[in-house]
C-alpha cells in the first residue's frame, strides 16, 4: 500500500536535485576567483594582445611558479581605470605603458622607486630620475595602405602626412582618436612638435577634411585599412608588419616627415600586496630572454642585445630606425596632454 | 486603510501574538529586499552622489558643464534621432511579422519564428558585426556589386538596432496576438466588416497594450545600447557610447555619471509610463473566449509569406555572415575555409568563454532564488511589504546597464565596503547580471505564479502545512518548469550582455561578450566573429538541453525564449 | 465541537467585506452562509479558516479563542471551489498530505487514506493524478483530504458551484450524508438557495457584509424578516401594506405600522366568488404555463395613491382555462402574509 500514497518519485527527485545543482553551482563557482595567492600578481599593460601573450609565454618558461593576471587595455582606457581604482589599486605592476601617461603626477604618486637587476642596460634617458619607471620598448607611427583599394580607385601611394591632404584621399583616411588611443596622441603630439603648434593645428584641421573616422583604438585603423574598409589607416608600425604577415594586401608607409613615437614604461605599484613576486617579474622584463622577445615584436627596443627580425625589414622598416623617428619631447607631450586633447576635442572631435 | 486598521488593531489588542510564520515571512521578504537595495539602489545613489562631486565640493557644475555644452546637445539629438526612428521602424515591422505568424496561414511558421529569435542568442553587437561584413565599404555587397556606399554612421546604427530589438518587440506582439477572442471576429464579420475594418476596429485596439509595451522596450534597449553604435557608428556618437568613452577612455567619472543620470531619466520615464498604463491590464481575455480561427485567404497568405521570408532573410544574412566569416581564412581576401580563428591565440585564449559559462550558471542559480522568492513573496505573502518590494523588484528595468556597472565600480571598489570581498570576481559579475535583468526575470516568475492558483498554498495551510513545507512539497514541484525558464533567461542574458559587465571585468574575469567587443574594437574581425559564434553555440546548446528536460517531463508549453 | 464567531469585521480598502458578524454554531450542525456574490460570505469563511486576519473580532472553538492561531494550527478542514488538489501528487498523496503534516506514522497514514477514499467511493483511484479525474471525483478527493486529519470543523467554500447540475445534486446528498455520519460541525458557503435549503441545518443570509437573517431553512423560507431575504429565497410578492391585503401582524410591531408586506405566490388563490370584505379584485395580465405549475400576473387597482401594483400567483397544475383580462378575486390567508418592514 505504501506506493499508493507515495508521491511520484521522479518529480520530487527532479526538483530537489535541480535545486541542489543550482545551489552547489552557485556556491562553488562563487568561490572561483579567490584573492591573490602567494605567487600570483596582477599586471596592467597596454601591449597589444598578441605581443603580450608572446611575452608572457616566455615569462612562464622561466618562471613556472608565478601566475600573472594580465589585464590588457588601450593606453587611455588603462589610464582611466587606474585613476578610478586609485583609492585601492588592484594591480602590482604597470607593464609596457606609454611614458606620456606614466609621468602624470597622479600616476607617479602610485609608483614605488625600484631599480631592477640590469637597469644599467637601459640608457638613462629612457628611465625616470627617481627610478619610478623605465622604458625598454616603444612603438612608432606608420600608415597601413591598402594596395587593392589604391589600384581599384587609382590612388597614388602616400608617402607622408602631407600626402594625406590630397583631395583624392577624401573619406579614405582613418586615424585613432587621441583622447583614447596612445597612438593617436603620439601622432598629434609629433605633428605639433614638428610643425610648431600654430602650423600643426592648421595641418590637423586640413587633414580633418579627409578623415573618414577617428577610431578609438590605435590598431583598429590599420585593421580597417587591411580589411579594405578604407585606403589608409594611420596606426603603428608593428600592427602593419603583423598584418602584412597575416596576408593582408597592405603596404607599410613610414611618413617621410618622421615617425612620431612613444616609449612603453614599466613600474612597481606602491600598493602591491606581493612585492617580491612583482619585483621578480620586473627583473625578468630586463633579462636577456625578455629582450630577445622584444626584438621579435617591437620596432623600438631601448636595450642592446638583439637584431631586428627579417620580416620587419621585409615589411619596409629601416634597420637604422633612429633615422626615421621624430625626436619626441615626452615631458612636453605629457605636460600639455590635457590642453591639447581639450583643443582637439573642441576643434575636431565629432 | 486595511493596513492601518490592521496595525491599529495590532497595537490595541495585541492580536498579532506574533505567529512565528509571520516573522519568518517578514524575514524572508527582507532577505529578498536587502540585496536589491545593496546591488541596485546603493550603486545608484553612489552615481547620483558622484555626479554632484566637483573639485570644489558638492555642486551642480558637472551638470552645467555637460548640459551646457554644444557637443552634449548634439549627442542628445543623435541619441533621440536613432532611438525614435529605430523604435518606430521596429514596432511597425515586428507587428506585421507577428501578425503573419499569429493571424495568417503562412507555411513554416515555426521556422520563421525560430529564425527571428536567433539574435537573442548572440552578443548584442552581432548585428553591427554582420552588417559591416555585409554592407561595409569593403563588405560583401560592395565587393560583388562594385558599388561604394558606406554603412558607417546613422543608418548603420539604425539598421543594426532594428535587427537588435526586433525579436523583443516580436515576442511581445506575438503573445498579444495569440490571445484573441474569436467571437469578436465572428461578430465583426457577421456585421459585414471587411478585413481592414476588422483589423482597425478589433485587432488594433486589442493589441494596444502590446503596442505600448513594445514601444517602450524598444526605446529603452536602443537608447542604452552601446555595442552596436560603437562598432558601426563611426564618428556618429550617441549618449551611450559617450558614457563609455568618458569613463573608460577619459577617466571622467563625474561627466560619465552626469550623462548616466541623463540617460536614466528617459528610460525611467518610459518604464513608469508603461507600468502606469499596464497596471489595470491583467486579464483582457474573458474565460469564455474562443480560440482564434484564421480564415483562409490565398492572396493575404502569399503577401505575408513573402514579407516573412524577407525579414528572415535579413536576420539570417546578418547572423549567417558572421558565422561564415569566422570560418574563412582571411576575410574578405581569402574565402577558403579555415578553423584558425578558433585557436583564440589572444591573451586569455578561450578562458573568457568559460568565464561566461560560469557566470551564466551562477546568474541562473542566483536568479532563480532571488526572482523566485521575490515573486512568491509579492504574490502570496500578503504582508505590508508587498508593494514596496514589488516596486524594488521592477526598479532595475529603469536602470541602463552601463549606469549600473558604473555604480558598481563607484560603490564597491572600496575595501571598507563588505562587497569588496567579491569585487573583481565572476560572482559579482553574475550578481550584476541578475540585478540588471531582475525586473524581467521577476515578471516572468510572477506572471506564471499568478497563473498557478494561490489556493494550493491555502489548501496546504489549512491542512496544517508550514510555510517551508508548502514551498518544498507544493509550490516548488508546481513551479519548477517556470523556474527552469527563469534560469534559462538569466543564463542567456548573462552570455550575451555587454553593458553592465564591461565596467566590472578584471584580468581574471574577462567574459566572452566583452571579448567580442574588444576584438571587434581593435579590428580583429574574424576572431571577434569566431567568439560570437561560440557564444551562440553555447546558448543554443543550453536552450536545447532545457527544452529536452522540460519536454521529457511533459512541459511542452513553457516558453524559454524571452 | 461548537464554533462561535464574535463581532467579526474585515475591510479591504474602503470596502467593508464583513460587518460586525456574530454567530454561534452547535456541534454537528451544518450552517450555510448564503448570499449574492460579493456579500462577504467567502471572506467570512476565510477569516474563520485563518487564511485572512480579521480587523477585529474573535473566533472560538469550544469556548477557546482561536483568533491568533494561524490557519495551519486551527485543525479546520477546508474544501475550495476550485478543488485545489495538488497537481504534482497522486490522489493518495493528496489525502495523506495533512496527515504527514501531523507526523502520523506511515502505517496509520496508509490506513486512514484508504478509509477516507472508500468513504468517498474512490478507493480504486488512489494512484491516479488529479487531472485524470472528473470534476465531481476531484471534489470528493478534496473532501476526503480535508476530512482525513479529523478536523474539528469543516469549511466548504462553494464546493459544488464548479460542477454540472447532475453531479452537483449527487454530491449534495453525499456531503450531507457524510456530514451527518461524522457529526462534524460544518460551514458551507453558497450562493445557491436550493443548495442551502436542502443541505443546511441553519442558514445565515448575508448582504453587503451584514447578516440579514439567521435561522432554520423553514424559518428563512416562511418567515423572512426583510424584503431582501424574502426575495432572495424563493419568490415573494413585495407589496406596500397600504394596498389593502389582509395580514396578521407577525412579530413585534413595536407600535409601528406595517409598511411592506410579503406573500408567496402559492399563497395567493384566485377565485370567481364575489369579493367579501377586505378581499381584493385584480385583473389577469399574463399567464405563463410551466408544466405542473401555472403562473398568473395580476394587476391590482390603484389605491391610496400607491399606483398600479402587480402580484404573482402560482397554482399547481396546468388545466386552468383562464383568459387574460378576466377579473379575479384574490383569496389570501392573512396568516401567510409577512410584514417585512415596519414604518
Amino acid at each position: 500500500m505504501k506506493s499508493n500514497y507515495g508521491e511520484p518519485m521522479n518529480m520530487n527527485k527532479i526538483v530537489s536535485s535541480f535545486f541542489c545543482i543550482a545551489l552547489v553551482l552557485t556556491l562553488s563557482l562563487g568561490a572561483w576567483p579567490s584573492h591573490a595567492q602567494a605567487n600570483e600578481i596582477t599586471v596592467y599593460t597596454s601591449y597589444e594582445e598578441d605581443e603580450a601573450a608572446a611575452f608572457l609565454d616566455a615569462f612562464y618558461r622561466d618562471n613556472p611558479d608565478i601566475s600573472v593576471n594580465l589585464l590588457r587595455l588601450s593606453t587611455g582606457d588603462l589610464h582611466a581605470r587606474m585613476l578610478a581604482e586609485s583609492s585601492n589599486p588592484r594591480h602590482d605592476v604597470i607593464w609596457g605603458w606609454a611614458v606620456t601617461n606614466m609621468v602624470d603626477p597622479r600616476i607617479m604618486d602610485m609608483l614605488e622607486p625600484y631599480q631592477p637587476e640590469g637597469i644599467h642596460k637601459v640608457p638613462a634617458r629612457f628611465r625616470d630620475a627617481g627610478n619610478k619607471w623605465f622604458a625598454k620598448t616603444g612603438y612608432m607611427a606608420a600608415f597601413c595602405v591598402n594596395n587593392e583599394i589604391l589600384k581599384r580607385k587609382n590612388l597614388p601611394m602616400p608617402a607622408s602626412w602631407e600626402d594625406l591632404l590630397r583631395p583624392e584621399f577624401k573619406g579614405e583616411v582613418v586615424m585613432p582618436n587621441p583622447a583614447s588611443s596612445g597612438t593617436g596622441y603620439l601622432m598629434i603630439a609629433s605633428i605639433l612638435q614638428m610643425k610648431g603648434e600654430e602650423e600643426g593645428w592648421e595641418y590637423l584641421e586640413k587633414l580633418d577634411n579627409n578623415i573618414a573616422q577617428y577610431i578609438k583604438s590605435g590598431s583598429r585603423p590599420c585593421n580597417a585599412a587591411s580589411a579594405g574598409e578604407f585606403a589608409v589607416g594611420a596606426s603603428f608600425a608593428l600592427r602593419a608588419i603583423k598584418n602584412i604577415e597575416e596576408g593582408f594586401p597592405i603596404t607599410m608607409v613610414i611618413p617621410s616627415e618622421g615617425a612620431g613615437n612613444e616609449l612603453e614604461a614599466t613600474g612597481l605599484m606602491k600598493t602591491s600586496r606581493n612585492k617580491e613576486t612583482a619585483k621578480r617579474f620586473i627583473d625578468w622584463t630586463l633579462s636577456e630572454k625578455a629582450v630577445n622577445e622584444y626584438y621579435k615584436w617591437k620596432e623600438i627596443v631601448t636595450v642592446e642585445g638583439g637584431a631586428m627580425p627579417q620580416n620587419f625589414i621585409q615589411a619596409g622598416l629601416p634597420q637604422d630606425i633612429g633615422s626615421v623617428m621624430v625626436d619626441m619631447d615626452f615631458p612636453w607631450s605629457s605636460a600639455n596632454r590635457d590642453r591639447i586633447l581639450d583643443e582637439w576635442q573642441t576643434k575636431l572631435e565629432r | 486603510m486595511g493596513l492601518k486598521n490592521r496595525l491599529a488593531y495590532g497595537f490595541t489588542q495585541k492580536i498579532v501574538s506574533i505567529d512565528k510564520e509571520v516573522l519568518l515571512k517578514i524575514l524572508v521578504a527582507c532577505l529578498v529586499a536587502l540585496p536589491l537595495i545593496v546591488f541596485v539602489l546603493y550603486p545608484l545613489f553612489h552615481i547620483l552622489g558622484r555626479s554632484f562631486q566637483t573639485p570644489d565640493g558638492i555642486g551642480l557644475s558637472n551638470y552645467f558643464s555637460v548640459l551646457g555644452s554644444k557637443r552634449f546637445l548634439g549627442l542628445v539629438y543623435n541619441s533621440f534621432a536613432v532611438t525614435l526612428v529605430t523604435t518606430g521602424l521596429t514596432v511597425f515591422l515586428a507587428f506585421i511579422f507577428a501578425f503573419s505568424i499569429q493571424r495568417t496561414n503562412i507555411p513554416l511558421k515555426n521556422l520563421f519564428r525560430l529564425i527571428t529569435l536567433v539574435p537573442l542568442f548572440a552578443p548584442s553587437l552581432v548585428q553591427a558585426q554582420g552588417l559591416l561584413l555585409l554592407l561595409g565599404r569593403n563588405g560583401l555587397i560592395n565587393r560583388t556589386l562594385g558599388t561604394d556606399f558606406s554603412i558607417y554612421g546613422y543608418w548603420g546604427i539604425v539598421i543594426s538596432s532594428v535587427l537588435y530589438v526586433f525579436p523583443y518587440a516580436f515576442l511581445i506582439f506575438s503573445a498579444s496576438l495569440a490571445m484573441a477572442d474569436n467571437r469578436l471576429y465572428e461578430s465583426s464579420r457577421i456585421l459585414g466588416a471587411g478585413p481592414w475594418r476588422t483589423f482597425i476596429t478589433v485587432t488594433l485596439p486589442s493589441t494596444r497594450f502590446a503596442l505600448m509595451a513594445s514601444t517602450f522596450v524598444a526605446f529603452t534597449l536602443v537608447i542604452t545600447d552601446f555595442g552596436n553604435p560603437m562598432v558601426i557608428g563611426g564618428d556618429y556618437s550617441v549618449l551611450a557610447t559617450e558614457v563609455y568613452n568618458q569613463v573608460i577612455g577619459q577617466a571622467n567619472f563625474e561627466l560619465g555619471t552626469v550623462i548616466g543620470m541623463v540617460l536614466l531619466l528617459p528610460v525611467a520615464l518610459a518604464v513608469a509610463v508603461e507600468k502606469y498604463f499596464n497596471k489595470n491590464h491583467q486579464d483582457q481575455l474573458s474565460e469564455h473566449a474562443k480560440p482564434m480561427v484564421v480564415q483562409p485567404h490565398k492572396l493575404r497568405d502569399a503577401v505575408f509569406t513573402i514579407y516573412s521570408v524577407l525579414i528572415c532573410l535579413c536576420i539570417l544574412a546578418v547572423v549567417g555572415i558572421v558565422i561564415f566569416a569566422s570560418f574563412t581564412h582571411l576575410w574578405p581576401y581569402r574565402m577558403d575555409l579555415s578553423l584558425r580563428h578558433y585557436a583564440f591565440d589572444v591573451q586569455n585564449g578561450i578562458q573568457p568563454l568559460w568565464n561566461s559559462i560560469y557566470v551564466g550558471f551562477m546568474a541562473a542559480g542566483i536568479g532563480i532564488v532571488a526572482v523566485g522568492l521575490a515573486a512568491y513573496i509579492t504574490e502570496r505573502f500578503k504582508t505590508f511589504l508587498d508593494s514596496p518590494l514589488y516596486f524594488l523588484c521592477i526598479v532595475p528595468a529603469a536602470v541602463p546597464g552601463m549606469v549600473l556597472g558604473l555604480g558598481y565600480i563607484l560603490a564597491f571598489n572600496n575595501p571598507s565596503n563588505p562587497v569588496y570581498a567579491i569585487y573583481g570576481s565572476l560572482l559579482l559579475i553574475a550578481i550584476c547580471n541578475v540585478y540588471y535583468y531582475h525586473a524581467q526575470g521577476f515578471l516572468i516568475a510572477s506572471t506564471s505564479m499568478k497563473q498557478i492558483s494561490s489556493t494550493y498554498d491555502e489548501a496546504s495551510a489549512t491542512l496544517g502545512g508550514t510555510f517551508i513545507r508548502t514551498i518544498r512539497k507544493v509550490t516548488l514541484p508546481i513551479m519548477w518548469p517556470t523556474l527552469v525558464g527563469v534560469a534559462v533567461f538569466f543564463f542567456m542574458r548573462s552570455m550575451v550582455t555587454l553593458s553592465a559587465v564591461i565596467f566590472l571585468i578584471t584580468p581574471s574575469s574577462q567574459v566572452a561578450a566583452v571579448s567580442v567587443l574588444l576584438l571587434e574594437d581593435r579590428g580583429a574581425v574574424n576572431q571577434a566573429a569566431a567568439f560570437s559564434v561560440c557564444i551562440m553555440g553555447v546558448v543554443v546548446a543550453f536552450l536545447l538541453l532545457a527544452r529536452l528536460v522540460l519536454n521529457y517531463f511533459g512541459y511542452r508549453n513553457i516558453s524559454l525564449i524571452r | 465541537m461548537s464554533l462561535e464567531i464574535r463581532n467579526i469585521n474585515k475591510s479591504f480598502g474602503r470596502i467593508k467585506a464583513v460587518d460586525n458578524v456574530s454567530l454561534a454554531i452547535d456541534n454537528g450542525t451544518l450552517v450555510c452562509f448564503l448570499g449574492p456574490s460579493g456579500c462577504g460570505k467567502t471572506t467570512l469563511l476565510r477569516v474563520i479558516s485563518g487564511l485572512e486576519l480579521p480587523d477585529s473580532g474573535a473566533i472560538l472553538v469550544n469556548s477557546q479563542n482561536m483568533s491568533t492561531v494561524p490557519a495551519r494550527n486551527r485543525n479546520f478542514g477546508m474544501v475550495f471551489q476550485s478543488y485545489s488538489l495538488f497537481p504534482n501528487m497522486t490522489i493518495a498523496a493528496n489525502v495523506a498530505y495533512g496527515l504527514e503534516c501531523r507526523k502520523w506514522s506511515r502505517a496509520d497514514i496508509s490506513q486512514r487514506v484508504n478509509n477516507m477514499l472508500s468513504l468517498v467511493h474512490l478507493e480504486d483511484q488512489s494512484h491516479k493524478f488529479p487531472h485524470q479525474l472528473s470534476g465531481g471525483q476531484q471534489q470528493r478527493v478534496a473532501l476526503a483530504r480535508a476530512l482525513a486529519p479529523k478536523p474539528s470543523v469543516l469549511l466548504l467554500d462553494e464546493p459544488l458551484s464548479a460542477l454540472d447540475a447532475k453531479v452537483r445534486e449527487e454530491l449534495r446528498e453525499e456531503i450531507k450524508t457524510l456530514q451527518r455520519n461524522l457529526n462534524i460541525t460544518t460551514i458551507m458557503v453558497t450562493h445557491d438557495q436550493e443548495e442551502a435549503l436542502t443541505m443546511a441545518d441553519r442558514i445565515m443570509v448575508m448582504k453587503d457584509g451584514k447578516v440579514m437573517q439567521t435561522g432554520s431553512p423553514m424559518d428563512i423560507y416562511h418567515r423572512p424578516e426583510n424584503p431582501f431575504v424574502a426575495q432572495f429565497i424563493g419568490r415573494m410578492n413585495i407589496v406596500p401594506a397600504g394596498i389593502g391585503i389582509p395580514f396578521s401582524s407577525n412579530g413585534d410591531s413595536k407600535g409601528a405600522r406595517a409598511k411592506i408586506l410579503g406573500i408567496r405566490p402559492e399563497n395567493i388563490k384566485l377565485s370567481d366568488d364575489p369579493a367579501s370584505n377586505g378581499e381584493l379584485t385584480g385583473i389577469v395580465d399574463r399567464i405563463s404555463r410551466l408544466g405542473n405549475l401555472t403562473r398568473f400576473k395580476i394587476s391590482l387597482p390603484n389605491k391610496n395613491g400607491l399606483g398600479p401594483v402587480t402580484v404573482v400567483s402560482e397554482v399547481q397544475g396546468s388545466s386552468h382555462d383562464l383568459q387574460v383580462g378576466t377579473p379575479k378575486v384574490l383569496k389570501i390567508n392573512p396568516e401567510t402574509v409577512r410584514v417585512l418592514e415596519w414604518g
